[in-house]
């Protein structure tokens, strides 16, 4: 299990030499817009085992004297309040968060700019609370004549009506909270003003998936299909890559279907033939160099493609997702000879269940249960008690068995943990009273300043992360927390622990 | 009089506790030599740790009991196996390499084996 697949200091290097070269070959600025996640890049470090999830930004940090950062907001998702579900913030929120994660990094950011600006209050709310922090705003009305008119869109009129955003460096990392913010358009807005002034800038794409260099029915490729079977992108051969070099690459739906217009474009603010032949040939994405173990990476990405599925069922069933993207992720994991038993912890959470069910444990009529795969592949399970969460038990008994303590050892003292139910049931007048996740650990630390045997499971919750676990019911929000802090990959069953509409323990 | 009481549930620490002060208590007022040692082993070692068993309410009672001369003994097999060193136990604590051998030697020397 989680056998490395993926050679991340390779990519590392390969990924920086080629953004470097790309803007080497240009005359002036390189406009890299960024799509997909520059950190927190989960998704690829579980398809490539290896990955690391902030690799992207390390391969800027390693040029950082050399780049620029703008970030893109649409106007609308800023009044919409559209959120990122990853994390769990709006979009302008994320502006902020962005900004303060690039410094982490040693990049500082001073340059924003809302697209499509049309003088909303929220906006210009936004705007200011940007400024008085020391950040350059900018707005962009949106584009004339577009998609349709490219002779009034690539005019004063068009892009040469939004204000240039002044910036130093060769490198200018066009990124943004989501897609739809308007980073193409950006980049395009800017060339515009560049060679107007006489600067051949260039614009390349930088975006991890699909791997343009993998067979289009590779399971990579098909697990970043099934990541956005929301939006429905459709992986296909680029065509314009096969004609124009004879060789087959993979690219999503949405860049072909732009890239006629997108290469008018290019052409118009150049005055040239594009030199990109292909949407392919605009990125500059070097990760399939990285695979060092094409099987690793296929199983992993299965495993993906079966999370996927998961959790488009239990989106629906909590009312975030649509029916089609059930349909559509059941489709792409049928259709990649996958099934939900093919994920380990699924049919042992079942069997937990059963055996639950049948010695009559659970809690309240209410029985769960979960079940672990740990790295060395022992699978743990556990249900829920009066006491705890199915999840909770199932961490305590995944740690005691990496510590190598008797399951039959209470880690937290029985006493602490009734304390702590009588004041959520008397004070708080909560309806469920027994332990989640996150109060178990919570518990967990405090026991282990006192018990060497709980500071021994302590020391072990690190060996949980990137472990894979699933739950026979949708773990409640104080469970959720507590295993993504954990690193722990978990997948559930649609079904609610109970028919309350309104559950947050 | 001499008698030894094996603790291996952590539930039966309160009865043990209380079992151990009353005879202490007895041989005292009958002016009788006594010899009281408590063994813990498995789980139950885990009260022994002086930080645990202060946060769980039980510190006062076992440090009466060590004031009364009873002794105690602590598994090192347990303590092993949940990783719990000797530094963190009570002072009065002494190791010994098994617990039921301890209880076997201590039954041939005489002490009656009481589990509460």
């Amino acid at each position: 299990m989680n056998r490395i697949g993926f050679d991340n200091e390779r990519y590392l290097e390969e990924q920086k030499h080629f953004i470097l070269d790309r803007m080497q070959r240009c005359d002036g600025k390189l406009y890299l817009e960024c799509g997909g996640k520059l950190l927190y890049d989960y998704h690829a470090s579980r398809v490539l085992p290896g990955f690391d999830p902030n690799v992207k930004m390390r391969v800027f940090q390693s040029f950082k004297d050399q780049i620029d950062v703008i970030i893109c907001i649409h106007a609308g998702d800023i009044e919409r309040r559209k959120m990122r579900s990853d994390f769990g913030i709006t979009y302008d929120a994320d502006v902020f968060k962005m900004i303060d994660d690039f410094a982490a990094w040693g990049i500082s950011v001073s340059r924003v700019v809302i697209t499509r600006f049309d003088g909303e209050p929220a906006v210009l709310q936004f705007k200011d609370r940007l400024e008085r922090r020391g950040i350059s705003v900018y707005t962009h009305m949106a584009s004339r004549g577009y998609p349709n008119d490219v002779d009034l869109i690539v005019s004063d009129e068009g892009y040469g009506a939004n204000p240039y955003i002044e910036t130093d460096r060769p490198v200018v990392i066009v990124t943004a909270p989501g897609p739809g913010s308007g980073k193409l358009a950006t980049c395009l807005s800017q060339m515009y003003h560049d060679y107007r002034a006489g600067r051949h800038s260039g614009y390349a794409k930088f975006e991890t998936f699909p791997i343009w260099n993998l067979p289009i029915d590779h399971p990579v490729n098909i697990a970043y299909e099934a990541a956005t079977a929301d939006i429905g992108d459709i992986n296909l051969i680029d065509h314009f890559h096969l004609s124009a070099y004879g060789v087959p690459a993979v690219n999503y739906s949405r860049d072909l279907e732009a890239y006629p217009l997108l290469k008018r474009i290019l052409e118009k603010i150049t005055g040239a033939e594009c030199v990109y032949k292909s949407p392919t040939d605009m990125g500059v994405n070097r990760c399939g160099f990285g695979i060092v173990d094409d099987q690793a990476v296929r199983d992993a990405a299965n495993q993906e493609i079966i999370r996927r599925y998961f959790r488009a069922v239990c989106e629906y069933a909590q009312g975030i997702g649509a029916l089609e993207t059930v349909n559509r992720s059941k489709a792409i994991m049928e259709a990649s000879g996958l099934a939900p038993s093919m994920r380990p912890c699924v049919p042992a959470a079942e069997q937990a269940l059963s055996y639950a069910i049948e010695t009559k444990r659970g809690n309240s009529g209410i029985t769960c249960a979960a079940a672990l795969e740990l790295h060395d592949g022992t699978i743990v399970t556990s249900w829920n008690s009066s006491l705890m969460h199915a999840s909770s038990s199932l961490v305590l008994n995944a740690l005691k068995h990496l510590a190598q303590i008797p399951q039959s050892i209470d880690l937290i003292p029985k006493a602490i943990i009734s304390s702590i139910t009588a004041m959520k049931r008397d004070v708080l007048r909560g309806r469920g009273v027994s332990l989640n996740l996150d109060e178990m650990l919570i518990c967990l630390a405090m026991s282990a300043t006192i018990n060497p045997t709980a500071q021994a499971a302590l020391e072990r919750l690190p060996q949980l992360s990137g472990c894979e676990a699933h739950m026979t019911h949708i773990p409640s929000a104080g469970d959720s927390t507590g295993l993504r802090k954990l690193g722990i990959n978990v997948t559930s069953e649609p079904k609610f622990p109970t028919s309350n509409l309104y559950n947050p323990a | 009089m001499k008698a030894i009481f094996h603790v291996d549930d952590p539930e039966r620490w309160s009865l043990c506790i209380a079992n151990a002060r009353n005879m202490a208590a007895f041989y005292h007022t009958d002016q009788t030599l006594y010899q009281i040692e408590i063994v813990a082993n498995g789980p139950a070692v885990q009260q022994l740790v002086a930080a645990y068993s202060r946060a769980i309410g039980l510190e006062e009672q076992f440090n009466d009991l060590a004031r009364v001369g009873v002794s105690f003994a602590a598994c090192n097999n347990a303590l092993n196996n949940l990783k719990i060193s000797a530094e963190a136990l009570f002072p009065f604590v002494t190791v010994v390499p098994a617990g039921v051998v301890e209880l076997a030697q201590k039954q041939t020397d005489g002490y009656a084996y009481i589990k509460p």
